[in-house]
């Protein structure tokens, strides 16, 4: 029996990985839990910079990837520009800039954590 | 009320008595008293956060309670209207439309052969759905959120009635014929027993001993679960199957449409045959091993009769490993892509409407997209934006783009305000699986934006599927757009919805007010089995579901209670008071009639 076993095992081992390639790989990757991207997770870390620090917003920013690097644009009712980035070279990053100042430059996750906590 | 005289007033309560069978001089000093905004606790009062980690002691990690935070102010967006708001709008307004918006309910049967819980072991992050430690919990959940939308039944923002509620999909999670009937019977307000099983204790992968990599709840420690401190709590699985859940249903008629765990198994594969016969079979699986020689290659649907009793046999003797013998149920069995729509039918009278915004054109045609006037200013469109084919993400078949040109332009022509409602959001709208040799053109997100943006009338796009609070603005380049409003779900952490006011602010603008809604339920679970303790245990498990980055799923305050300004479409005095005032007296009518109807 206990040779049967191994041979049960890479046996299903064999089959489970035929139906993954079948379904397809880029399927089991969609799996991923739905939402929480990169760029949706800047976008909201970087709002809760702006609303946080007071900025009064004409358009909330807008952010789109160039590969991994985020980039997002808006503007303060006062008529300054807003830019967030994120680059690839450090992901977990980001800066938050209003006009010529910077009122936020580190971690995204931080934002993230901050925001959901007393 | 100044629109309406003293006579069509009379007329108007003695016609809404006569129709709901309400006395007319209780329905009328009802209708007489004016509309004050809902004091109900809402997120404007308090919001739910994450508290500090448990203190380390011996076997305990990261795990974090929960914490009551304050409310949440509206935050106003003026990137459609690209200037200040007037100031005098706050009161000025006057309510258009109050509406409740669900998704994601992911109503899950936890003991059903079907689930394929044991992926998670393969990949924890990219299996995320297949397994949550709150699974056992998402009937109580969903019918302590029917509760809070009941509680905010009128405008915590105007005291406008709730006309309509919508639900954007993915209320069954693995195409459980079982999972459709209960997300049905607790939003009509039918009780419902939340077990499959036979007997009255669990039987499922988070009671048994052999699976260490789930969250046990009498016996977390050995898995990473347990690792993270997730708390013993060994009454809570008989807790969750022991009583039947009574639900108040929701108080005003609500409309669905399909998801792609509507549509797919999970959300994402083929509902094959060999998947079927194990949902409904005798054999559930506890390891990845079992899961790839079952789920995955379907031994039970090729295998024949005699086969089919060797391995039942095999199973209880121990010799095919990785799987437990369950009773077989035909109650667990998967549905039929048009049985999400026929289910529809099968529903209490009250709060209707009978299928749910589909109708016998939809079950005659299989058409599986619906429009709806949800008040005579407001129109609405259900779309299926699912792939029938495979993969989460969806797109909007050529038929149904068609379709949905050519209403409105009919829609601009009434003067129509329009809402759209699908499942995919912008951001997910991009999946054009086909299968082979059909010709269909599947548009994606940019197309559909643009087909909106063409006509001014499409004031907000609801949606769901990514499980978060996100609201996009859709600028049209001469001025004006719509407003795209995502809403989380009610499995993962936050596990929260939301309510949708569209306003007149009588100066050429309008606003659309999102406030999000917790489930009613304490923010710190006790451990009495109630079903709002129940509720509340399972957002404290979603929160801790590292998995599935649970905190960034709330959004950021841009994306919750908001004031989404944009310029009217149309010069919305031509609506008159008196007409919105006989629309309010009609809901308010329902909602007294509900109430009378609320168990005492």
């Amino acid at each position: 029996m206990s040779g049967h076993r191994p041979a049960r095992a890479s046996r299903a081992l064999v089959l489970a990985a035929a139906v993954l390639t079948l379904t397809g790989c880029s399927q089991v990757a969609a799996l991923a839990p739905v939402g929480g991207d990169r760029l949706t997770i800047i976008r909201f870390a970087a709002n809760d910079v702006l609303v946080e620090q007071g900025v009064e917003l004409l358009v909330a920013p807008v952010c789109t990837a160039d590969g991994r690097d985020v980039t997002c644009r808006g503007s303060s009712l006062q008529g300054a520009a807003i830019t967030v980035t994120s680059s690839t070279d450090d992901q977990a990053e980001m800066t938050v800039q209003v006009g010529d100042r910077t009122i936020y430059a580190g971690s995204v996750q931080d934002v993230i954590d901050a925001g959901a906590r007393p | 009320m100044p629109g309406l005289s003293r006579r069509q007033f009379a007329t108007t309560v003695a016609t809404l008595a006569a129709f709901w069978a309400l006395d007319p001089t209780m329905l009328g000093n009802a209708l007489a008293a004016p509309a004050a905004p809902a004091d109900a606790s809402s997120t404007l009062v308090q919001t739910v956060l994450q508290g500090t980690a448990a203190s380390r002691t011996a076997g305990s990690g990261s795990y974090r309670t929960l914490v009551a935070g304050p409310g949440e102010p509206y935050v106003p967006r003026l990137d459609l209207l690209g200037r200040r708001a007037g100031t005098a709008r706050s009161q000025a307004r006057r309510s258009l439309l109050y509406l409740g918006h669900l998704s994601d309910l992911h109503v899950i049967d936890a003991q059903s052969p079907g689930r394929i819980e044991p992926m998670i072991i393969q990949d924890h992050s990219a299996w995320g759905s297949a397994f949550h430690p709150q699974d056992p919990l998402t009937v109580h959940v969903t019918a302590s959120m029917v509760q809070s939308f009941a509680d905010l039944r009128t405008s915590p923002l105007t005291g406008a009635p709730m006309g309509a509620a919508i639900v954007t999909g993915d209320s069954a999670d693995m195409h459980s014929h079982l999972e459709l009937r209960w997300y049905i019977d607790i939003l009509d307000g039918v009780p419902v027993r939340p077990t499959s099983g036979a007997g009255p204790l669990f039987d499922g992968v988070q009671a048994w001993p052999e699976a260490q990599w789930a969250y046990r709840p009498s016996d977390p420690a050995g898995g990473s679960f347990g690792d993270y401190g997730f708390p013993q709590l060994p009454d809570l699985l008989a807790q969750a199957v022991s009583r039947p859940v009574e639900s108040v249903g929701l108080p005003v008629p609500w409309y669905a449409v399909y998801g792609n765990h509507d549509t797919l198994m999970l959300g994402t594969f083929d509902v094959s045959s060999q998947w079927r016969s194990l949902a409904v079979g005798g054999e559930k699986s506890f390891t990845l091993q079992g899961t790839a020689t079952t789920a995955l290659t379907g031994y039970a649907a090729t295998a024949s009769p005699l086969q089919r009793l060797v391995d039942a046999w095999a199973v209880q003797s121990g010799l095919r490993p990785g799987l437990r013998s369950v009773p077989a149920a035909e109650s667990r069995r998967l549905f039929e892509q048009r049985d999400f729509m026929l289910e529809h039918f099968t529903t209490q009278p009250l709060p209707g409407p009978v299928g749910h915004g589909f109708t016998q054109h939809n079950l005659d045609s299989g058409e599986t997209w619906w429009k709806a006037d949800l008040t005579p200013q407001v129109r609405a469109y259900g779309l299926d934006t699912c792939n029938q084919v495979a993969g989460p993400d969806g797109a909007v078949p050529d038929d149904q783009f068609q379709w949905l040109k050519a209403e409105l332009a009919t829609a601009v022509a009434e003067k129509k305000l329009v809402l759209i409602f699908s499942h995919h959001n912008s951001l997910t709208l991009e999946n054009r699986a086909g299968r082979p040799g059909e010709s269909q053109i599947l548009h994606g997100a940019e197309e559909f934006v643009d087909l909106l943006l063409g006509f001014p009338s499409v004031v907000g796009w609801l949606n769901g599927h990514t499980h978060l609070n996100q609201i996009l603005a859709h600028p049209r380049a001469d001025g004006g757009g719509f407003w795209e409003i995502t809403t989380a779900s009610c499995i993962d952490f936050p596990q929260q919805q939301q309510v949708v006011e569209l306003v007149d602010n009588r100066d050429g603008t309008m606003s659309i007010f999102t406030t999000v809604l917790d489930h009613a339920s304490p923010v710190t679970p006790g451990n009495t089995g109630s079903l709002p303790d129940l509720a509340s245990r399972s957002r404290e498990l979603a929160a801790n579901d590292w998995a599935e980055n649970p905190l960034m799923r709330r959004g950021s305050p841009l994306d919750r209670n908001t004031e989404l300004l944009l310029p009217a479409p149309f010069d919305l005095s031509t609506i008159p008071d008196a007409l919105l005032e006989a629309q309010q007296a009609a809901g308010r009518a329902r909602l007294v009639d509900y109430e009378t109807r609320l168990p005492r």
